[in-house]
């Protein structure tokens, strides 16, 4: 027997393991609907093999199966990006890049709970590939961080016409060109916890309903998104639509709310949304039963970490208002998200 | 193998002309490569990158320093 023969037993049986766990995952999936898919961005065999972090032959095998609603394409077929995603979130192979993804992005919380108090320095690196013609800038951040830019650039409420509506920093540079900022960010959590009772309950719930799978946590789509009550309905959310849903529940129980869109500071720059609410004190806590999930999909239950996600504003999870991006444009008093990069690591412990 | 070798074998990009300081923002290395690059670090270390080493990684030297330092601790 050759060294070739040797080895494609064992070759075989780890296609044949991950297609498995595959399968078994596709059980769990809730799939996107098919105008999602026809939106979607789609992997063909091998790109979907590298993003599962299989070999192709596991996903051969799986398109064959039929369990999976495939996408033709002229060079065959292919997996819609986000059903890929969810593929590999309900796989536990540890492969795939949305786990990777997810276990690299909650170290932040596997932290004791002053340790995401404590006031940290940090320093920021904002990138536009391409300037807009009416310019850009990066937003004021809501409560928990101060940004202080290097060059101290004007405030884009100075800037004449270009962003006279926001109050941010504006990005220098000139239109169609890239631009950048840098500075630094002070950032320290507050340790506050949810006291209404009804938004405690809610809060209970959506944790157990994303624990025990009743609630999928799946990566949604752009166009996914754009109905993020109809994806509850479907039992799949993400952050952002479970944002959404949350907020109109919290309103319900006659409570104040906000979205606010944020990331998490360090290299991986890891983006997240969530609800605050307004308590009956009088204090705007973050309400994020999904981060809680998550550290207990981690770590477990029986863990501490995650707690904190019940009200509390972290030092390494910064926040923007509204659901805008961090870096918006305003042209004839419409903002709009404006593609950027951001990149931010932490230099010290604060004074 | 060195940063510069790690990211030609996982990402097919050639980092060597780029000075350390370089970020990986301005590399143009996004999230999901930054993902796929940490996680053949940790496959070929054995080991886990908790928050306080993530957090303070940004340029192609912080990120060799990281290499060296599993080097000597193995």
């Amino acid at each position: 027997m050759t060294a070739r023969d040797t080895t494609m037993p064992s070759t075989q049986a780890k296609a044949d393991a991950q297609a498995h766990a595959l399968r078994s995952a596709a059980a769990l999936v809730i799939f996107e609907t098919d105008s999602e898919r026809i939106n979607d961005e789609h992997l063909r065999v091998a790109a979907a093999a590298r993003f599962l972090g299989v070999d192709e032959a596991a996903v051969r095998m799986l398109l064959a199966s039929g369990l999976v609603p495939a996408v033709d394409t002229p060079e065959g077929p292919a997996l819609a990006y986000h059903d890929a995603a969810a593929l590999g979130l309900h796989s536990r192979l540890g492969s795939s890049v949305p786990e990777l993804g997810l276990s690299m992005m909650m170290r932040f919380a596997r932290q004791p709970e002053q340790a995401l108090l404590v006031p940290l320095r940090w320093s920021f690196s904002v990138r536009c590939p391409k300037l807009p013609g009416a310019g850009a800038e990066l937003r004021v951040p809501g409560a928990g961080a101060i940004i202080v830019p290097n060059a101290a650039p004007d405030r884009a409420s100075r800037t004449g016409s270009r962003t006279d509506s926001l109050t941010g920093w504006s990005l220098p540079g000139n239109a169609g060109e890239p631009a950048s900022l840098d500075g630094s960010i002070s950032t320290h959590g507050v340790g506050h916890r949810i006291l209404n009772t009804a938004a405690n309950a809610l809060y209970d719930q959506i944790l157990a309903d994303v624990t025990s799978q009743r609630l999928r946590f799946q990566w949604v789509s752009v166009h996914g998104r754009r109905d993020p009550l109809a994806r509850w309905h479907e039992g799949r959310v993400d952050c952002v639509c479970l944002a959404a849903v949350l907020a109109s529940e919290l309103a319900r129980l006659g409570m104040e709310t906000r979205i606010e869109s944020g990331r998490i500071l360090g290299v991986l720059d890891a983006q997240h949304t969530w609800v605050s609410v307004r308590d009956e004190d009088g204090a705007w806590k973050r309400f994020d039963p999904l981060l809680q999930a998550h550290c207990w999909r981690h770590w477990g239950s029986d863990q501490p970490y995650g707690a904190l996600f019940r009200g509390a504003i972290t030092n390494a999870l910064i926040g923007w208002p509204g659901r805008d991006a961090a870096v918006v444009t305003c042209q004839d008093g419409r903002i709009s998200d404006v593609e950027h990069q951001f990149l931010a690591w932490r230099v010290a412990k604060a004074e | 193998m060195n940063f510069t070798e790690l990211v030609a074998a996982v990402l097919g990009r050639d980092i060597s002309p780029h000075s350390p300081q370089t970020t990986m923002t301005d590399l143009g290395i996004t999230s999901k490569e930054l993902v796929i690059l940490l996680a053949s670090m940790e496959h070929e270390q054995g080991c886990v990158i908790d928050f306080d080493v993530l957090a303070g990684l940004s340029t192609i030297e912080s990120f060799e320093r990281l290499l060296d330092s599993s080097r000597r601790g193995s």
